[in-house]
């Protein structure tokens, strides 16, 4: 079992959980990822690394809510335990000094990319972070982001906070305005990420993607998680997560993900209800 | 002054003739002038007025210019007068339309109706997002048949003037069938005057005042603990995504609805079954005439396609050998069910339908019962009722060895004295434990995916049309009774049409309602009330929402009174 240490959500839908997890947290790297069950019969959930703080002993992942799983991990308070965590999983990602490097996040990208954008800078390169959000209120660790950021750019799809538009579309200004850029990583919805691919291919700015397909046993057994990449299949879990993102066959993400769609949401109404009435989750 | 058609009596409405965008159109004195532009086809933007509550023009959407009257007047509440010049849509009336809305949706994620990338999300975001929180229409079950994202569309609302703000109110999705998401409310209270006014309930009400208006129960109760019967017409009003079914969300919008009446107890109420693809996704009433018509109890509104979906439906016919299932052709198990009752005739068998199943059924297999079964015992087992308790006479005879075969259309059976049958056939729509101790079990449909005659409560005759198709090779309880006749040689039963059942039974019965407990309260007004078994089968366990509303009921009447069962 392991503990929930805390857990927040920041904004409305995202939940940042923090859990103790010490032999994991030991090893954890840039760009891994862990796999959690919130109980014995629940689904197998991929989540993205936040942070890790391996002298604590604990691992911060962000959780969109978005079907029963993800409720389920939603609905637990701190003190709750999940019954199963395994990780670190994934190729660690390839830390360089590139120069000028573009870390780009949304929804739960914005935590996600922490790790990656850390590690940049460490590296030595000038670290830019494009942050985009439907909405001001959508922000969250902007001030994390800020610490190792040289430049904190954001995009809102409403324009209720500086540029109006997509993280794609700051890409594109800055293109335009030939800012360099040398290098792109990309943690996102796969709309967000197939956009920022879009954005930087015609200036072939090399654009590394976290892809997030359904993944099952995240150790390369079952193929749940294939995407092609330049043509080839590629398990996400074991051969990615991150992917070239002028690459990747988009289109068949997109229709991958929502293969089990009639059984999600067959399943998302048989939830149980939470424990306490009018909770505030 | 804001007297409206709803007061104005039939004697006395005359038609006037009034000009409406350059155009003559014909109204009744006494409608409003929104009244007389819908009923002309001309679609005056309005959320706060709904066509079965009446105009409280609190939204301001619906503001037109009329010729000699100063500033801009509500057409909701506006009476037509002959001779009336209105202009629906100038420049200057759709920027303030576009501005109220704007004002209307501060407090509502309004990203998505301005994001310059629509036409790309709806192209790669095609499904559905299943979001605790809705932060935009693409994370919206409301999506596709939101009034407001209409009007964004519609009066081309592309830029927010001031930043929305998100109120952080705690999701409601603890109680029965209904998810409440009141960050999404715009305050037409359309739910609160459907409930109050259209169904004399009040379980929602504004709370509190000024900017920090919301709807809630009184108190902030539960809603099982008000007034609520759960009937969904607030979900049905709501002019946003702040209200939702929570089977039906995330299924996608409708796309037609069809008619047929609901079997869940004796009333039979008329049922609009909403479908998308073949697939009932809800139910919802019918307007009309029919008295019965609404509103509809908790099961009528909510669980009559969760009952039907539920995936352990029987969809496949199977046979016992060496005691284990086997799944066998509808042929084979036809001709078995007749070969093995053919040796129990008579006295020692009994036939039992279900009050629920139509008058064919019943007609058939009570005519089976006496004729291909030479004077087998024939029974009905009552609506609503338990398996333990249903059929104490069938009970008795089944122990005492009287009866040694028995063929059963329902599992209102008593499962305890079923092994000392000799023969069982189960024809039903879910497995319970009389389909367990089955020799030979039939899959079949149920109401929505079946048509046939029935008499409701007051003695009506009414006509359920199939409007779904049943799971896998679910057949009609009709037809497998004319398929059982043709195997045992009754070939005059061996009907080929539903139609052709509905005559014989018309040409060689007189109707007349079957025997039933009277129905003390109509579930649609008294939650105690709800059928909790249909077939002999627990309705809540096939349909979450009843199963929680159960409970709340046993909790609160546990804490009212100490006997309770």
């Amino acid at each position: 079992m392991f503990r929930i240490v805390e857990k927040t959500e920041p904004v409305p839908n995202t939940h940042l959980v923090t859990i103790e997890a010490p032999k994991v947290a030991a090893k954890c790297q840039p760009g891994q990822f862990v796999i959690v069950m919130v109980d014995d019969r629940s689904e197998r959930v991929p989540l993205s690394l936040a942070d890790w703080d391996a002298q604590a002993g604990s691992l911060t992942v962000p959780v969109f809510e978005v079907g029963r799983s993800s409720r389920k991990i939603a609905m637990l308070q701190a003190g709750d335990h999940l019954a199963h965590l395994i990780g670190p999983l994934g190729c660690p990602f390839p830390i360089g000094k590139h120069g000028t490097v573009v870390c780009a996040g949304g929804c739960y990208g914005l935590a996600a990319i922490y790790p990656i954008a850390r590690a940049m800078k460490q590296a030595g390169n000038r670290v830019v972070c494009v942050l985009e959000a439907r909405s001001h209120y959508l922000f969250y660790q902007q001030d994390r982001l800020a610490e190792v950021a040289d430049e904190l750019l954001c995009a809102t799809i409403d324009g209720s906070q500086d540029r109006k538009g997509h993280a794609c579309d700051v890409l594109s200004d800055m293109l335009a305005e030939k800012r360099p850029i040398d290098f792109v990583v990309a943690i996102g919805c796969p709309f967000m990420m197939m956009l920022c691919a879009e954005a930087t291919k015609s200036a072939a700015v090399p654009t590394w993607a976290c892809l997030n397909p359904i993944i099952v046993d995240g150790t390369g057994m079952c193929g749940a998680c294939r995407v092609t990449v330049a043509g080839q299949t590629r398990f996400a879990c074991v051969d990615g997560p991150f992917f070239d993102a002028h690459q990747v066959g988009w289109d068949e993400l997109f229709h991958r993900q929502a293969a089990y769609l009639g059984d999600e949401v067959q399943a998302v109404g048989q939830t149980d209800a939470p424990l306490h009435p009018h909770h505030h989750h | 002054m804001t007297d409206t058609s709803s007061q104005a009596s039939p004697q006395t409405a005359q038609a006037v003739t009034i000009t409406m965008d350059g155009r003559q159109v014909r109204a009744r004195a006494g409608q409003t002038v929104l009244e007389a532009a819908l009923a002309n086809g001309v679609d005056i933007p309005h959320v706060c007025y709904h066509a079965e509550i009446g105009p409280i023009g609190s939204c301001r959407l619906c503001i037109v210019e009329i010729e000699g009257v100063n500033g801009l007047p509500t057409s909701c509440t506006t009476p037509v007068a002959d001779g009336m010049v209105v202009r629906t849509e100038t420049e200057q009336i759709n920027k303030l339309r576009r501005a109220l809305l704007e004002l209307l949706l501060l407090n509502h994620p309004t990203a998505c109706l301005v994001c310059d990338k629509q036409e790309l999300c709806l192209k790669y975001r095609y499904s559905p997002t299943k979001a605790g929180r809705t932060t935009g229409c693409n994370f919206c079950t409301n999506k596709d048949i939101c009034d407001i994202r209409k009007l964004a569309e519609r009066l081309g609302l592309t830029e927010l003037t001031f930043p929305p703000s998100y109120q952080g109110r705690p999701l409601e999705r603890s109680e029965p069938f209904i998810d409440r998401d009141y960050n999404l409310c715009v305050l037409c209270g359309r739910c609160v005057r459907t409930c109050r006014d259209v169904h004399g309930t009040a379980a929602v009400e504004f709370v509190d005042r000024g900017g920090r208006t919301r709807i809630a129960g009184p108190s902030d109760l539960p809603h099982a603990d008000l007034q609520c019967r759960f009937c969904g017409a607030c979900i049905d009003t709501c002019s946003t995504g702040a209200l939702s079914d929570r089977y039906a969300k995330w299924r996608g919008a409708p796309e037609r609805t069809e008619q047929t009446y609901c079997a869940f107890c004796p009333i039979g109420c008329p049922i609009a079954v909403r479908l998308r693809g073949d697939r009932a996704i809800g139910t919802g009433s019918v307007p009309g005439e029919d008295p019965t018509s609404r509103p509809l109890c908790a099961l009528g509104r909510f669980a009559v396609a969760e009952f039907a979906a539920g995936t352990s439906r029987l969809a496949h016919p199977r046979m016992k050998r060496d005691g284990l299932w086997r799944r066998a052709s509808w042929d084979d198990a036809v001709r078995a069910a007749a070969a093995r009752l053919s040796q129990y005739k008579g006295s020692q068998t009994a036939v039992v339908v279900d009050a629920s199943s139509s008058l064919e059924a019943q007609y058939l297999l009570c005519a089976l019962a006496e004729h291909g079964l030479d004077g087998a015992r024939f029974f009905v087992a009552p609506h609503n009722a338990r398996p333990e308790t249903a059929l104490p006479a069938l009970a008795e005879q089944i122990r005492n060895g009287r009866i040694k075969a028995a063929y059963t259309a329902t599992a209102a059976v008593e499962p305890t004295v079923l092994d000392n049958l000799d023969l069982l056939i189960v024809q039903d729509c879910y497995p319970s434990p009389v389909s367990e101790a089955a020799d030979i079990l039939l899959p079949t449909t149920v109401f929505i995916e079946a048509g046939g005659t029935f008499v409701d409560r007051d003695g009506v005759v009414k006509k359920r049309q199939a409007v779904a198709p049943p799971p896998g090779e679910a057949r009609p309880e009709w037809k497998i009774a004319a398929d059982l006749a043709r195997a045992l040689g009754e070939d005059n039963l061996a009907y080929e049409s539903l139609e052709q059942v509905s005559a014989a039974v018309e040409t060689t019965v007189s109707i007349r309602s079957v025997d039933e407990p009277a129905e003390q309260t109509d579930p649609a007004h008294d939650l105690s009330a709800l059928p909790k078994y249909f077939r002999g089968h627990r309705i809540g366990r096939y349909v979450k929402g009843l199963a929680q509303l159960e409970e709340l009921i046993t909790r609160q009447s546990g804490s009212a009174d100490v006997s309770g069962d």
